[in-house]
């Protein structure tokens, strides 16, 4: 018995919570008329539509910097991409491929300056993250305004200025990498082999990175500055390849996402691209300096499972829709849990 | 000399930065004089309070109490109440005090246990949980009452029956307090009575700096270990300022709504937060030290800058809309700009002091 | 915590809850709605003069016509209403009238008031009417309405 208690409290209670809630709302779905099927589908689809942002998370978690609230300037660096991309009019993959370079390399940049800032307030990161994230928001939305785009699908109609607020990619590159290699069960289900298969890459590059050299390294930093610095490994330079690592796979992630949902979301887009990766990685069991590859999986499919399921079953048994506000309960309830918790850390 | 004035400069980059972007921004805009200067009297009576609540955490060492959005809440449920009841006036007023109170109170309590429980991280976990209360908040305004929690009123409710809709109008309560006692000097407005309130509860503030309690509060502040040794309970004193700054909020709350007169149910606390901080760090403060000066001039400057924007924005470049993000990039900024010059002095220090300690440079200092 | 400091804190806390009574019922709303309406007391039926002039609490003097409703916002229970009719008979009231805190809209019956009625038919919980009388040539309002039925209603 004293394995279960030792499994509970090493695992969580809260997390537990929600993954026997899933359940149970995959168990009620059926008696209460809701298509399992498509509910399936759903949750796939937003499985690989979110796991490369939850991913992003991990380089930065692992090197001490704690949860990347900052996650909006990878998003930025992918929008300005795929903007990019469209104006320059190319579809198909190498509409895709060419917004996907320009992302990288912006992220990179991005990162670059970012990490350069979080290495000069080590222990305020995460507050400082979230409001320079904020401000770039902001800043990027005078700018999508004021910026000299000419793509007619992208710009306003008749006497707007600037970009439109939500850009279809219809016709560019919509699902590019869902449709790649997609399966097909059954009359409704098609599986999104690529979009599924480019995540699982990422996860794997990610994971090799990190039993590299500087990978290790960068794990240490985060586990054991102290030691790490001993060790004669620079503890700045560490915490600088792991933002940059994560802003870049921010922005690779909002490209993918951006494919499946069909729709680029410009100005205050970003805003909500945030918190719900952080909540996920939480509830996959990381905590906020240690952070692995099976939490990136399990947190990506509990939380996006919950957004999916609850709507729909719940609005069919009780009359009301109670969602929204068991999202904003959930994700920051998780997020609060985990900043709460003493962490196992040598310091 | 100009040693002085440099020093002078980095240490109030803030509202310096500011108060040149306001500069630029005013005759821009191209805003009457005699307008700008009701508008910023009556926004003074209307936010000071909220932003005097920020204070005692700061002094706790707790940092920027984003846990005030608590005490807004706890005030909005009075005033639903109150509004419910047709309970209107001064007495109105009171009445939704004495029914927020004790709901901020616990609020208060829960806030500073739970930031008791992440220190070092204070902030960030009084921003979340700023959001998951308020999904606790949704959960009991838009769903129980009406349904569970019986409000007599029906004209407050949804139209599917229950939930509390989503402007609520103060009819009510409107200028109770404002027009208690209200001056018009040179056709400007003056609502008197508030200023006494927020005199009141400066004078306030300064007298319990001088209490057992303030001093101990200023101690925890300053040095935690010290104090533990000298026998403060640390953590309860923390739990003190909390509460006591989510009841300011609360009452602070009440009256910035019976000025506007109108309650958006489900965003007007949200942004108490975020402008009263803004405005606070705009007019001075750190992360650690803040003073009533600061409260007034941040608000006034705050205040300034966001009416000036929108029409500063659309002279400038033909976009109102483009003055609206402005106005926003800029609070946040302000707050970012503060954390980052806060934490890069203190990082500096802590760098400087362990070279000294070392005796030569440090190689990339861990925290 | 001693006695006697657990004692004071009663009592705060007993002087609080009364305070919080208190501002309940001096600060309850209610909105009066001043009738002209033709009203039936008693079996004889009392009606407003062609024009008259109202004054409720310290307002501003409200000229009324027959059949018609003003509304006036009441914070309290204690008020008092004037009536003086202008028609050149002279006819005059004045009275204090006590709302009941629990009354949200409350109706005050102008011909009532002027025959002398006794509280309980001049003051009503308020209900949607229908128009009772023809108004007089010069009316300033016009207001839709259903029947009344007037019984003498007991104060809850």
């Amino acid at each position: 018995m004293s394995g279960v208690k030792a499994f509970v409290a090493d695992f969580g209670l809260p997390r537990i919570i929600i993954a026997v809630f899933l359940l149970a709302l995959f168990v009620i779905a059926p008696f209460v008329g809701v298509s399992l099927t498509s509910s399936f589908i759903n949750v796939t689809a937003r499985f690989g539509m979110n796991g490369i942002m939850v991913l992003a998370m991990v380089p930065m978690i692992q090197s001490g910097c704690g949860l990347n609230f900052g996650l909006p300037l990878g998003v930025i660096a992918g929008l300005l991409g795929a903007t990019l991309g469209i104006e320059f009019g190319l579809t198909g993959i190498a509409g895709f491929g060419v917004a996907t370079l320009i992302t990288l390399t912006l992220g990179a940049i991005f990162g670059f300056g970012y990490g350069k800032l979080l290495n000069r307030v080590k222990g305020d990161e995460m507050m400082i993250a979230t409001y320079v994230g904020f401000s770039s928001v902001m800043l990027m939305s005078m700018a999508w305004i004021v910026l000299p785009y000419k793509s007619p699908t992208m710009i306003w109609g008749f006497a707007g200025e600037g970009l439109r607020t939500t850009i279809s990619v219809e016709g560019f590159w919509d699902k590019i990498l869902s449709n790649f290699l997609a399966v097909r069960i059954g009359p409704e289900f098609v599986f999104p082999t690529g979009m599924v298969l480019v995540f699982a890459i990422c996860v794997a590059l990610v994971w090799f990175f990190l039993h590299l050299k500087t990978g290790t390294a960068m794990t240490a930093v985060g586990s054991n500055p102290v030691y790490a610095r001993a060790s004669g490994i620079d503890v700045n330079r560490m915490r600088l390849v792991s933002v940059v690592l994560s802003t870049m796979l921010g922005g690779f992630g909002i490209l993918v996402y951006q494919q499946s949902f069909g729709f680029i979301q410009l100005y205050e887009g970003p805003f909500s691209m945030a918190f719900p990766a952080v909540a996920a990685i939480l509830i996959g069991g990381a905590s906020v300096n240690k952070a692995n590859m099976v939490n990136v999986f399990v947190g990506t499919f509990l939380f996006q499972g919950i957004l999916t399921m609850t709507p729909s079953v719940i609005n069919s048994v009780i009359k009301a829709d109670f969602s929204e506000v068991i999202r904003v309960i959930i994700s920051n309830g998780m997020i609060l849990y985990a900043l709460t918790r003493k962490t196992k850390v040598a310091r | 000399m100009k040693n002085k004035f440099k020093l002078f400069l980095i240490d109030n980059a803030v509202v310096v930065v500011f108060v040149l972007l306001i500069a630029i921004a005013i005759p821009l805009a191209g805003m009457p004089g005699k307008y700008l200067l009701q508008e910023v009297l009556t926004r003074l009576g209307r936010n000071a309070f909220l932003v005097l609540a920020l204070l005692l955490p700061i002094m706790a060492g707790m940092g920027l109490n984003f846990g005030m959005v608590l005490g807004a809440m706890a005030g909005q449920i009075g005033l639903i109440f109150v509004s419910s009841w047709s309970i209107r006036g001064i007495p109105g007023l009171v009445l939704a005090v004495i029914l927020a109170t004790p709901i901020a109170v616990l609020l208060g309590y829960v806030c500073g246990s739970v930031l008791n429980k992440a220190k070092g991280r204070e902030m960030v976990t009084g921003y979340i949980l700023a959001f998951f209360m308020n999904g606790i908040y949704q959960l009991l305004v838009l769903y129980a009452m009406g349904s569970l929690i019986p409000i007599g009123n029906p004209e407050l409710l949804l139209s599917r029956g229950y939930g509390i809709r989503n402007v609520v109008d103060l009819i009510g309560v409107r200028q109770s307090l404002d027009k208690v006692l209200q001056l018009t000097v040179a056709g400007i407005k003056l609502p008197i009575a508030t200023y006494l309130v927020i005199a009141a509860m400066c004078a306030f503030i300064v007298w319990f700096k001088r209490t057992k309690l303030g001093q101990d509060m200023r101690a925890v502040g300053q040095e935690r270990a010290v104090s533990l040794a000298s026998g403060i309970p640390v953590e309860r004193t923390r739990i003190i300022a909390i509460i006591i700054s989510t009841v300011l909020a609360a009452v602070g709350q009440i009256i910035f709504l019976q000025n506007l007169g109108t309650l958006n149910t489900y965003n007007s606390h949200e942004q108490t937060g975020m402008f009263s901080i803004a405005a606070l760090l705009i007019g001075g403060a750190s992360v650690r030290k803040a003073s009533i000066p600061n409260v007034i001039v941040g608000v006034v400057l705050f205040h300034l800058m966001f009416i000036v924007s929108p029409m500063a924005g659309k002279n400038l470049i033909g976009s109102a809309q483009l003055g609206e993000f402005f106005r926003q990039f800029i609070s946040y900024g302000v707050i970012a700009l503060s954390l980052v010059l806060f934490a890069w002095k203190r990082q500096a220090n802590e760098d400087a002091s362990r070279a000294s300690l070392r005796g030569g440079a440090s190689k990339g200092g861990a925290a | 915590m001693t006695k006697r400091s657990l004692v004071a804190k009663s009592i705060a806390l007993a002087a609080i809850v009364a305070l919080a009574v208190a501002m309940f019922f001096v600060g309850k709303g209610h909105t009066v709605y001043l009738d002209t309406n033709a009203v039936t007391i008693a079996g004889k039926e009392a009606r407003a003069p062609d024009l008259s002039s109202v004054v409720f609490d310290d307002n501003e003097p409200e000229e009324m016509g027959r059949a018609e409703r003003v509304i006036a916002n009441a914070i309290g229970a204690k008020h008092s209403v004037k009536v003086e009719s202008l028609d050149g008979d002279g006819k005059k009231a004045e009275r204090t009238i006590r709302i009941p805190t629990s009354w949200e809209d409350v109706s005050i019956s102008i011909p009532a008031l002027l025959a002398g009625a006794p509280d309980s038919a001049v003051m009503t919980l308020y209900a949607a009417l229908d128009r009772v009388d023809e108004p007089a040539e010069k009316t300033v309002q016009q207001v839709e309405s259903d029947v009344i039925k007037l019984e003498p209603l007991t104060v809850p």
